[in-house]
């Protein structure tokens, strides 16, 4: 049983979702006493993602597909312009980028039951409430109900998502203006009209200033039809609320669906933290601000990062050293693979919230009629260039 | 302190937006209600535009 005397672990994970529940199994594989923490009272819940993760996603976390969280398999992505041109993106050109839409909630259980598995003690209903470091290991105090333990941990890794306040009480700087954060909602539908190959990406200011609506479908008439939306861009409260429903109302396919779910969520759409190890601390995930600034996903770069900080870890656990300096290979591991992408992205997200619907068009059009070979920059100024070159000079900068 | 939003709590959807937004880091989230420490809130007003279903609002802005 647990006492009110300190417990001494090795690894304390704040938050059970994919990045702490993949860093826990990997750190516990390795052999070492980890604990890790949920504030809520269920893993997953409530979920706040649209529910699309691609393919190759699973074979990198080496997760088995089960019909328990895969509601459906895509074959691509279709984008439609203001305009309602469609530009589809298939298997041969999306490839293991689409995947399948799931049961976020279900697949973050899976991911807390192999880490439990591999060993790690999980705590739920606990929230992180002090962090002090005193040199050789951190000191968090951890409430339960009434109850509060405290932990020695001689490492932790910050997973507690957007709202994290881990890395702030560790004196890393994570504050980030409007223009860098998306607010979203999204309603699981179902009754409605769905393309049920494709997830559906609905971009322009005519459906939303400065974001884009998405139909994720999930078989059977039903799929999550959400909205992301920069905040910069948010001009009277609830305004993502009325965007959603405005759509919906104006759109047959699904004006006539009923709302079965209802969730929301704030996603960061800023550039990494500048920082992502501290003495005797590991950020990653959304903490550490790893989502896609272009797209808004964040569950691939949250696993990759949580599978190079389980690696880090461990190999500091046994030099025995946890200082900033030894876990400092994480922060290449996990930039050399997703840095470089998040920057491109970020500065298309900054040109994006500056064009026009109009441009938005030539530039779909464009490319709906080239025929594409992949996507690549130099695919995308080949198909401009042929058809609205004039367009080229707009997006300078961008590609 | 009369800068701290109004919170509905019926309306809220637990997201959460608002307690990462908060550039200050003044808004927390504990047994499922959002908590204003109101010592160090500016009044920037960012967790009411981040809020996607309207449940913050400044004060006085429903009573007016």
């Amino acid at each position: 049983m647990m006492m009110n005397d300190a417990l001494e672990i090795d690894c304390l994970v704040i938050g059970a979702g994919p990045a702490g529940s993949i860093t826990a199994r990997e750190v516990a594989r390795g052999g070492w006493k980890v604990l890790m923490v949920e504030k809520r009272p269920e893993i997953g819940v409530p979920v706040r993602c649209g529910e699309g993760i691609s393919k190759e996603l699973l074979d990198l976390i080496g997760l088995e597909r089960a019909p328990s969280f895969v509601s459906a398999e895509m074959d691509g992505a279709k984008i439609i312009s203001p305009g309602g041109t469609v530009l589809t993106l298939g298997p041969e050109i999306a490839g293991p980028e689409v995947g399948f839409v799931i049961e976020r909630e279900m697949f973050d259980q899976e991911l807390a039951k192999m880490a439990a598995r591999a060993g790690a003690e999980i705590w739920m209903r606990a929230e992180a409430i002090s962090y002090e470091d005193v040199g050789d290991h951190v000191v968090v105090k951890i409430k339960i109900l009434s109850e509060t333990f405290t932990v020695r941990a001689r490492v932790v890794v910050a997973a507690d998502g957007f709202e994290s306040l881990v890395a702030r009480w560790a004196g890393i700087e994570t504050k980030i203006g409007p223009r860098d954060i998306d607010t979203c909602i999204q309603y699981e539908m179902v009754g409605i009209e769905t393309d049920d190959r494709f997830t559906e990406f609905f971009v322009g200011r005519k459906y939303v200033p400065g974001g884009y609506i998405w139909c994720f479908p999930k078989g059977h008439g039903i799929a999550n039809l959400g909205l992301g939306m920069n905040a910069s861009m948010v001009k009277e409260p609830g305004e993502p609320r009325s965007y959603l429903d405005d759509f919906i109302r104006k759109n047959p396919r699904f004006s006539k669906g009923k709302i079965t779910e209802i969730n929301g969520g704030g996603v960061s759409v800023s550039l990494p933290l500048e920082e992502t190890v501290a003495d005797h601390l590991v950020i990653v995930g959304d903490a550490a601000r790893m989502i896609d600034p272009l797209t808004g996903g964040g569950v691939y770069n949250a696993c990759y990062a949580a599978l190079q900080a389980g690696k880090t870890i461990c190999e500091a656990l046994e030099k025995d050293d946890t200082s900033k300096a030894s876990l400092g290979p994480y922060e290449r591991r996990w930039r050399d693979r997703l840095e470089m992408e998040m920057v491109r992205n970020y500065l298309a997200k900054e040109k994006l919230l500056e064009v026009s619907d109009e441009t938005l068009e030539k530039v779909l059009s464009a490319i709906a009629e080239y025929d594409m070979k992949e996507i690549s920059t130099e695919e995308l100024l080949k198909a401009l260039a042929s058809k609205y070159p004039e367009v080229l000079k707009e997006l300078a900068g961008l590609m | 302190m009369s800068s701290i939003p109004s919170w509905d709590e019926i309306g809220c959807i637990r997201c959460v937006a608002c307690v990462g937004s908060c550039p200050v880091g003044s808004i927390r989230f504990s047994n499922n209600r959002i908590i204003f420490l109101g010592e160090t809130c500016t009044g920037c007003g960012l967790c009411v535009r981040i809020c996607p279903v309207g449940a913050l609002s400044r004060k006085g802005d429903d009573d007016e």
